[in-house]
């Protein structure tokens, strides 16, 4: 459907999800990872593809997404987000590497308000040199009470969501073990979770299950995870709607 | 090595460790509810750490975001990694920062949308394209590492005739050294 044929009057009556099927159609992204719009295309894989942007921030400016319709990176399902980091680290070395520049930022707008221009996630990834003034980040007194404060109002969020936090070990202890007890155990997990999921709800629902068999160390509170993921998946959406 | 965060100088700020990741309110905080991730294993730069650890993080990342945008109940996010001096990382400790954004708080993080000539994008282009196809350097660890592995480099070099070409290339990029001594 072009996008002419459409008046605002239609867009008003649409449902969220039409003009969700919408924007998907008219995507910019969609069509260029489906090669419709010829692009500077510097690498691509099955699931993800690295463009040059042509609005650039600096010159050598990628950006870097999947080709699934997603519009903000929260939606995005961890195995995908998995491969498109994996392509950003490389977009970042090869942008070091051939620019010998001194450094690159890795910057993601989820939402209009954080400045998203694209109903698409986009990752972007730039080559940064002294005092080119981009993504200045100012500074913010916060003092002990806040913190304390601010500390107490997420604590119990972040408990539900990824349990209960260890305790810490010294630096000296951790270094080399427990790097590489991690890289055995996490591959398998995402090996399990890559075969079998195919689409999001699916995704989901094995996910609440993994949660629930984690649970039985009597570490995790067993009802907040379901809860809180129906919860946010509201907020999500309005957050990505703001483009309509 | 000294690190604040594996010093753990901020352990007030901490939301949530494990073996792999550490959850923090900001260091610096740019805006009030900033949260930076870490990983718990000593990393300076994007490039040195495993694709796992980064999987990690970004996953961890995403959920963060939705604790934001729930609980502060913000209207976005904005998720960032400076990589590199330069680029303003300001810990030598690879992190994510996470910034709740709202409509109205005047932060300006985001550049003047400027098209590039598309004369200046196919050069670029090319210059990516011929990096990719080049093999690159070994990630180096720490400062002393820099120099050693690059002579026996050298001398592997002069006998080997096969590989000048490589060795030119290397020689050009040891684009981590430069990163490495702005760390502070």
């Amino acid at each position: 459907m072009p996008e002419r044929e459409v008046s605002e009057e239609d867009l008003k009556n649409m449902s969220p999800d039409e003009i969700a099927e919408l924007q998907k159609q008219n995507c910019i992204f969609c069509k260029i990872a489906s090669k419709e719009i010829p692009a500077k295309i510097v690498h691509e894989d099955a699931d993800t593809i690295c463009v040059l942007d042509i609005n650039p921030a600096s010159e050598g400016h990628i950006l870097v997404y999947p080709k699934k319709h997603y519009m903000i990176m929260p939606h995005m399902p961890d195995e995908i987000l998995a491969k498109v980091f994996k392509n950003v680290k490389l977009m970042s070395h090869t942008l070091l590497k051939t620019l010998q520049c001194g450094g690159t930022t890795i910057f993601i707008a989820n939402g209009v308000a954080a400045g998203q221009k694209a109903p698409h996630v986009l990752i972007h990834v730039f080559p940064r040199r002294e005092n080119d003034g981009l993504v200045k980040l100012p500074q913010y007194e916060m003092s002990d009470e806040q913190i304390e404060k601010l500390k107490k109002e997420l604590e119990p969020y972040t408990a539900q969501i990824f349990g209960r936090r260890k305790k810490i070990v010294k630096e000296a202890e951790f270094v080399e073990k427990k790097h590489e007890k991690t890289i055995e155990e996490k591959p398998e997990h995402h090996k399990h979770e890559n075969s079998e999921s195919k689409n999001r709800e699916d995704d989901e629902k094995k996910r609440d299950v993994e949660d629930k068999d984690k649970t039985d160390d009597d570490k995790r509170d067993k009802n907040p995870v379901k809860k809180d993921s129906k919860n946010t998946k509201v907020d999500l959406d309005d957050i990505a709607r703001l483009f309509g | 090595m000294a690190c604040i965060i594996c010093d753990n100088k901020f352990e007030k700020n901490i939301l949530f460790e494990n073996d792999n990741i550490i959850i923090m309110l900001a260091v610096e905080p740019s805006v009030n509810g900033h949260i930076q991730i870490f990983s718990k294993v000593h990393y300076t730069i994007m490039e040195q750490v495993p694709d796992e650890i980064i999987s990690m993080i970004t996953a961890a990342a995403n959920k963060v975001s939705m604790v934001l945008f729930e609980i502060l109940k913000v209207h976005g996010t904005n998720v960032i990694i400076n990589n590199g001096v330069t680029a303003g990382q300001k810990i030598p400790h690879f992190c994510i920062d996470i910034l709740p954004r709202r409509t109205d708080d005047n932060l300006k993080l985001d550049w003047t949308l400027k098209q590039a000539a598309p004369e200046a994008l196919e050069s670029i282009h090319k210059i990516i394209e011929e990096g990719m196809n080049t093999p690159s350097p070994q990630i180096i660890e720490e400062k002393k590492d820099i120099i050693e592995p690059r002579q026996e480099v050298k001398r592997k070099d002069g006998e080997d005739d096969a590989k000048p070409d490589e060795y030119q290339n290397e020689k050009k990029t040891n684009f981590y050294h430069q990163i490495f001594e702005k760390i502070p």
